[in-house]
């Protein structure tokens, strides 16, 4: 009797309070989570994470410091939102500054996800099982203890998706305006975030001429794309500032369209071109980072969910089509050879950005969900054997995420570069010269002030670097003879570099120290001071 | 009457020609038994309030109410405020002459603030308006559910000048409002020195419920002064004000009264219906004003109310339960926006307004000269309502939870000011982008660091939220083809600067002139049409 009363009392207490509980359960698991790799030395395996965190720190620190430090390689929120706690060397060193979005993230596209499926009339049972289902993903639970940006990425989108269905099932303009907010975050975040951007404002356009009129349709589009397209306008704005260029991260030096230049012409490009096998490559990322079964799971739940008369609403099946931007967006970019996804067996012998499958992962959690939920009879049992699965999947294969960067193309050992600088310049204050875009993560694993390097973001002390870099560098970093490094680049003829002899050999850089004789002619330490 | 009124009509057209002066530190009357302080009077005589009024440098205004003059914008600026301008000029002065560069860096420095602080709060608004409807909500079937019998009498006050041509659409637009027609007290409140106006009234047929009230003639001319009058004469237990060319929805009086019987709280002591426009569509100057007026109304107005802030009353549609309207002594004549003068005493006693769910539909003016009349006299009495209420700042601190002192200065102030320095900041803009070489030196150390950063946020940031509230505003409103004329809305608050610098102008030297909107100009094109 008693034990029921207890009961009845938990029963009501969770109901009232299940969104504090889910918030609550997720955010224990993330904060565990980030400790558990940050004590095992994983949290920041990823160059790029490293590199994330020296942009954010270079705004608050170093030779240069201010926004501008933010460049143009990749969009700006991450770092942006790093700005308050990146100055505190604990929280630059751990990544906890850059992993705190992440975490964050996490919790909240856990609560959206559990929310959606409440919008698309999913019992508790379907949404925890969907919750979980993205919440226990070892690739999601390792993505959210790191700086990197998908985790970001996911949850402004989904929430972007999450408002997009409020506002098609209850035509509120809030609805609209916060859905047109979070895809704007999304856009400042990723390029997925312009495609969703185009795919949502095309979706809503096209779906308002049909339902409404020529007047509302305009009237709502222009409200909808002026928020949600802000952020790109202010990217390029931003270009145009800074480099007097809108269209520099782009077409600049340091694009993501030069690196692709690069690949193309060393022929790993296989998916451009080619319809099938963008697909293909983008499945197969999907598979390895959501779960072969999952996967399947939810292409038989979308099928259901989209076809099922239980969904009675035809709007709500339209606004939830916006979860599918992912999908098209990376098999768009792989066939027009904007993107590279390396899986082995498939598209080649290493694994590299074979995380991006990860962005299906919410779509998957949601119609997983769904289908648990519909499928009355078979509901234990489709449980039952999600969890066999997940329990089985997670002991016996490691996350593909943290898989790649440690045998992936990004294998460069930055840390030894690092110790090295850090062996040869703890001690003193002069003054290193060094390609932040090539050996960020170096600069990371030296442990150094960020106010020790001359990189590119550096300004005047990197122009006069590059002219007499013997009067401010005492070291510098490069990898010689390889023309990819932009010092090397620039360096190589100059014949200032006599003076300078090589220190330390890694794999993929040198360090080069001014000669003893030419040490008088520094300048560096009154620099720095 | 405690003072003789001698020589009153010289001393009217006097003034008439003159204006009033305002930096009259040296200014004397001479004559013998000249009262240089305001004082009020009051004319035991007549009953009520009618004849009283202030005198002021040996006139006797006779402005109908028993406000007191310390309340009243009589005097445009007191010796205290005159100290405090003054101080401020000194201290520029004194700064500018010991070094004109930092004198300067600390003025933008204050402004780039301001701009901030009221970006921050305009935003706080805009959300508070979202997060909860404050606006009453009045239901069709509380409507239906009154009846005839229990209804009080409701007294309408209708000043006119010199516009009789709308006489007949105000009569149409009364004689079918939902109220029984034997409670209604219609006052058309014409000028003695307006024969015109009171001719054509006469010649009209006009329903028995309506009368014709004339004032007599006397400085201020103003719409206050006759609507003190009609206040005198009323009948009805609840009052409105509408302008002639108002078209107020069919049940509006019925909704304010269910308003006050609703709310049941003596402290909300006006309801305030909200104002659109029926000629919106007809050129893009009514276009853009119907924008400003959907923000005003729709986002603006619901956001202070929910944080009961001070509200600035609009000049029609807001109704009293009479007994309150002459507790509060009516309206002020001298000034020229006495709408936003009342809502603002409202608040400072304690008071509140509500917003309820009924439009009353207006003449949007139509032409550049007749617009930059009506707004160069609304900024004004902005300025002078300003100038009024912070004679005693501390009478807004009766309730330390409620910071209205605050919320006036970024209501009726900053809006204000940022007239004012807007134009400066986009010159300085323009010519920092339009000629960065030569301008960059003299701008760029105006701005130091943290100063910059928060003048290029307002400058990006609130340029584009203030230009997407009027979007939002008239999304509200579901007038969704005005979306795409936002974009010109830079033009219009370009006119807005430049009405601002009129208004000041007249502050100075015509500070009651009541600048007269032409009205029916889309009566002519109707019949043109």
């Amino acid at each position: 009797m008693l034990h029921k009363k207890i009961f009845e009392k938990l029963n009501i207490f969770f109901k009232k309070n299940i969104l504090v509980v889910l918030i609550f359960v997720l955010s224990l698991i993330s904060i565990s989570e980030f400790v558990y790799y940050y004590q095992n030395g994983l949290g920041l395996a990823y160059n790029d994470a490293r590199s994330h965190l020296d942009i954010g720190r270079r705004v608050v620190e170093g030779l240069n410091t201010g926004v501008a430090q933010i460049g143009s390689v990749w969009l700006p929120l991450d770092h942006l939102l790093m700005v308050p706690t990146i100055w505190n060397d604990f929280m630059w060193h751990s990544g906890l500054a850059g992993a705190i979005q992440s975490m964050i993230s996490y919790v909240l596209t856990g609560v959206i996800i559990f929310l959606f499926l409440k919008e698309i009339k999913v019992g508790v049972v379907g949404r925890l099982v969907g919750v979980a289902l993205f919440a226990l993903n070892p690739n999601i639970l390792y993505l959210q203890s790191t700086p990197m940006t998908e985790l970001l990425l996911i949850a402004t989108m989904m929430a972007g998706c999450y408002f997009f269905l409020l506002w098609y099932k209850k035509e509120k303009i809030v609805f609209l305006l916060l859905s047109a907010f979070f895809i704007m975050l999304s856009t400042m975040v990723r390029y997925d975030g312009w495609f969703l951007l185009f795919f949502a404002a095309m979706w809503l356009f096209f779906s308002l001429l049909k339902k409404k009129n020529w007047r509302e349709a305009e009237g709502k589009i222009l409200l909808f794309c002026i928020l949600g397209g802000f952020g790109i306008f202010l990217w390029l704005l931003w270009n145009q500032l800074i480099f007097h260029d809108p269209f520099y991260f782009i077409f600049g030096q340091y694009s993501a369209y030069a690196q692709q230049k690069q690949m193309e012409l060393s022929g790993i490009l296989y998916a451009k071109n080619n319809w099938i096998m963008a697909f293909k490559v983008y499945i197969y990322a999907v598979a390895q980072n959501v779960g072969i079964f999952n996967l399947f799971l939810a292409i038989f739940g979308a099928i259901f969910f989209f076809f099922s008369k239980k969904i009675a609403l035809i709007d709500i099946k339209y606004a939830s089509l916006l979860l599918l931007a992912p999908l098209l967006f990376n098999v768009l970019a792989l066939y027009l050879g904007h993107t590279i996804i390396i899986i082995p067996g498939v598209s080649g012998d290493t694994v590299f950005n074979i995380r991006y499958g990860i962005m299906m992962m919410p779509m998957v959690a949601i119609f997983v969900g769904f289908i648990v939920e519909y499928l009355e009879y078979f509901k234990l049992a489709i449980v039952a054997a999600l969890l066999i699965f997940n329990v089985w999947s997670v002991t016996r294969v490691d996350a593909v995420t943290l898989f790649e960067p440690q045998i992936g193309l990004r294998q460069e050992d930055s840390a030894e570069i690092g110790q090295g600088m850090q062996k040869h310049a703890q001690d003193n204050q002069d003054l290193i010269l060094i390609s932040s875009y090539a050996h960020d993560s170096s600069i990371f694993s030296s442990m150094l002030p960020m106010k020790r390097f001359i990189h590119e973001g550096s300004g005047k002390y990197y122009d006069a670097a590059l002219q007499e870099p013997d009067h401010l560098a005492r070291w510098i970093v490069m990898k010689t003879d390889y023309e990819a490094d932009p010092l090397w680049h620039l360096l190589k003829d100059n014949p200032v570099l006599e003076k300078y002899e090589i220190v330390e050999h890694y794999n993929f850089a040198d360090i080069y120290e001014i000669k003893d004789e030419y040490k008088k002619g520094l300048i560096s330490s009154s620099v720095i001071k | 009457m405690e003072i003789e009124q001698n020589n009153l009509q010289e001393e009217v057209s006097s003034i008439k020609n003159n204006g009033l002066k305002f930096f009259d530190f040296f200014y004397r009357k001479k004559e013998p038994g000249f009262m240089k302080k305001p004082i009020n009077f009051y004319d035991e005589s007549a009953e009520g309030s009618i004849g009283n009024g202030i005198h002021h440098e040996g006139v006797n205004f006779v402005t109908h109410s028993d406000l007191h003059h310390k309340h009243s914008a009589i005097q445009t600026i007191h010796t205290h405020q005159k100290v405090v301008v003054l101080l401020l000029i000194i201290i520029f002065v004194v700064g500018s002459l010991i070094n004109f560069g930092k004198t300067l860096v600390v003025l933008v420095a204050a402004l780039s603030i301001l701009y901030f602080i009221d970006l921050l709060f305009n935003l706080f608004l805009i959300v508070k308006s979202f997060q909860k409807s404050e606006e009453v909500q009045i239901a069709k079937n509380d409507i239906k559910k009154l009846q005839d019998e229990d209804l009080p009498v409701y007294t309408i006050f209708c000043p006119l000048y010199e516009e009789w041509q709308v006489i007949p659409q105000f009569t149409k637009a009364i004689s079918e409002l939902d109220w029984p027609k034997e409670k209604l007290d219609v006052q058309l409140l014409l000028e003695e020195n307006d024969p015109k106006t009171i001719e054509e009234a006469n010649k009209m047929n006009l329903p028995s419920y309506f009368s014709i009230i004339v004032v007599p003639n006397g400085h201020p001319k103003t719409k206050p002064k006759a609507c003190n009058y009609g206040l005198g004469h009323a009948k009805g237990e609840y009052a409105v004000i509408f302008d002639a060319e108002d078209v107020p929805d069919k049940d509006q009086l019925k909704k304010a009264y269910l308003t006050f019987q609703k709310l049941k709280n003596e402290k909300i002591i006006c309801a305030q219906a909200k104002l659109n426009f029926y000629n919106a569509r007809q050129n893009v100057l009514t276009r853009l004003f119907s924008a400003e007026y959907a923000l005003w109304f729709d986002l603006v107005l619901t956001g202070l109310q929910s944080i009961k802030a001070p509200i600035p009353l609009g000049g029609t549609s807001n109704h009293f339960r009479t007994k309150d309207l002459k507790m509060l002594n009516g309206w002020d004549p001298f000034n020229v926006t006495e709408d936003c003068d009342l809502g603002i005493r409202i608040a400072k006693m304690g008071y509140h307004t509500a917003i309820f769910n009924s439009n009353t539909m207006e003449e949007a003016t139509s032409r550049v000269g007749n617009w930059m009349r009506q707004r160069s006299r609304w900024i004004k009495g902005y300025m002078q309502t300003y100038l009024v209420h912070m004679r005693r700042p501390n009478e807004f601190m009766t309730d330390l939870k409620n910071p209205n002192i605050i919320t006036f200065q970024l209501i009726v102030g900053g809006k204000v000011l940022s007239l004012f320095i807007n134009p400066l900041m986009w010159v300085l803009t323009i010519a920092y982008f339009s000629f960065r070489s030569v301008m960059g030196p003299i701008i760029e150390p105006l701005f130091p660091g943290p100063i910059l950063y928060i003048a290029v946020f307002s400058l990006v940031f609130g340029n584009f939220l203030y230009v997407y509230y009027y979007m939002i505003g008239c999304a509200k409103r579901g007038q969704w083809d005005l979306v795409k004329y936002v974009f010109l809305v830079p033009f219009y608050w370009l006119l807005m600067s430049v009405a601002s610098w009129k208004a000041l102008h007249q502050l100075i030297f015509k500070p009651h002139y009541w600048e007269k909107t032409v009205h029916g100009f889309h009566l002519n094109m109707k019949q043109n049409n």
